[in-house]
């Protein structure tokens, strides 16, 4: 025999097992209703608390779906292709409105207290004024170059031993290559390329104008232009120079072959 | 026994003492029996708990009286889950009946007659496995639906249908053979 041996059916199983409460049952009926009403009014307070959590993380995900759902769509490769994203439905949370009562304040009139205006006099500054300084006028001496006379062909010259009264007609050349051939016993070559012989004295211009003129006018003009200008004048001369240097240098050669060949 | 309670349901919503101990008093006694059939020690300071859960969260609740009791056995199984493992931690359970025995106080003759009857019942259906127990406790004793069971339980509503029927099987095996003719065997000469 057993502890359930009166238990002949399954509805005496379930018979108590569905039957009212007994008093037993129910004896801590105050003490756990109390509790309750304490964690009711406690859980208040935090409801609200989790509500606004409740919110503000909906706000936040919504935020974050929305720009991260913009920065995807605009940081897309393919660029023409659409960037389909996925609806996200937030579910609405209903926030009851709490209608909070209006506290009318009472109006307190401040008295208008006048501040005294303070007049600042007004400082005038000095005018200082400065003394015009007076710069000396400096004037510099004027030097006068020493005019260095050339000389002149046919005057015997200082620097050398060779008599020049003693030249060959025509030109220096012939004189000097008459000395090296012992036409003149005595004299050396030296003295003799440092004579004036055969020198005309004056000082040989080309004749670029007449050997060769200039390829194109407006070269001639623009160089005249440039040596014009006040400012530019010395490098516009430089440049003119120049060019006629190198002018110089093909017409002398041409010159010079001229002359050879006239002479 | 359990009928729509709107009215008492939105008034405990909102704190109401009256409310709080009229849904106290309906279900306090299930939700015992329900922890004792479960073998789950201190039934009563768990279902306390319990209680103090649903006063804690019964403002966010919103459902009839079907919903508050599905809601109220599936806080009352993860706190019995939580007190079983806890008591393993510590200690050896005690059997259901021990349990009740300890708890109960003596009284009248027809009334401890009831609680015997009452106490033989639970220890009859914790000798079930744990999880056919309770689906008969939650399925036949306290008629909830099968999708309400399975949403108790965390398991499937096939899975609550097995349940209880391998459970009902097994306790008419034992009435059966605790009620059964002494059988003498035959010696075969």
């Amino acid at each position: 025999m057993n502890e359930f041996d009166d238990l002949t059916d399954l509805d005496d199983v379930f018979g108590p097992l569905r039957s009212v409460a007994r008093p037993a049952e129910l004896s801590q009926e105050n003490a756990t209703v109390d509790l309750m009403v304490k964690a009711h009014r406690t859980s208040e307070g935090k409801q609200m608390f989790t509500s606004r959590r409740a919110r503000i993380a909906t706000l936040v995900a919504t935020g974050v779906l929305g720009f991260g759902g913009m920065a995807a769509a605009s940081s897309s490769p393919g660029g023409d292709d659409p960037v389909e994203v996925p609806v996200v439905e937030v579910p609405v949370v209903e926030v009851p409105v709490v209608e909070l009562p209006v506290v009318e304040l009472p109006v307190v009139e401040e008295p208008v207290v006048e501040e005294p205006v303070i007049e600042e006099p007004v400082v005038e500054e000095p005018v200082i004024e400065e003394p015009v300084i007076e710069l000396p006028v400096i004037e510099l001496p004027v030097v006068e170059e020493p005019v260095v006379e050339e000389p002149v062909a046919g005057d015997p010259d200082p620097d050398t031993a060779f008599d020049e009264n003693t030249c060959r007609p025509g030109n220096h050349g012939k004189t000097v290559s008459a000395v090296a051939r012992g036409e003149f016993p005595g004299v050396s070559v030296t003295d003799a390329a440092h004579s004036s012989c055969g020198k005309s004295g004056e000082v040989e211009e080309p004749e670029v104008e007449e050997t060769e003129p200039e390829p194109e006018e407006s070269e001639s003009e623009g160089s005249e232009a440039k040596a014009d200008r006040p400012d530019k004048s010395d490098k516009g001369a430089e440049k003119a120079a120049n060019r006629n240097s190198n002018g110089n240098a093909n017409s002398n050669g041409n010159g010079n072959g001229n002359r050879n060949r006239d002479d | 026994m359990f009928r729509r309670r709107s009215s008492t349901l939105d008034a405990a919503r909102v704190g109401d003492r009256e409310a709080l101990a009229a849904l106290w008093r309906i279900h306090q006694a299930p939700l015992l029996r329900y922890l004792r059939s479960r073998r789950t020690p201190s039934p009563d300071d768990v279902a306390s708990q319990v209680w103090i859960d649903v006063a804690t969260s019964i403002s966010r609740f919103e459902g009839d009286d079907d919903d508050f009791r599905r809601w109220l056995f599936t806080i009352a199984h993860r706190r019995s889950v939580d007190q079983i493992r806890r008591a393993v931690r510590t200690s050896a359970p005690r059997s259901a009946f021990a349990v009740r025995a300890a708890d109960h106080a003596a009284g009248a003759d027809v009334e401890h007659e009831d609680h015997d009857a009452l106490d033989r019942a639970v220890a009859l259906l914790a000798t079930l496995p744990a999880d056919q127990a309770e689906a008969v406790m939650l399925r036949v004793v306290n008629d909830l639906t099968i999708s309400d069971v399975a949403s108790v339980m965390g398991i499937s509503e096939g899975n609550v249908r097995v349940l209880v029927h391998r459970g009902l099987t097994r306790l008419r095996r034992k009435l059966s053979v605790t009620h059964a003719p002494v059988a003498t065997m035959k010696r075969v000469p």
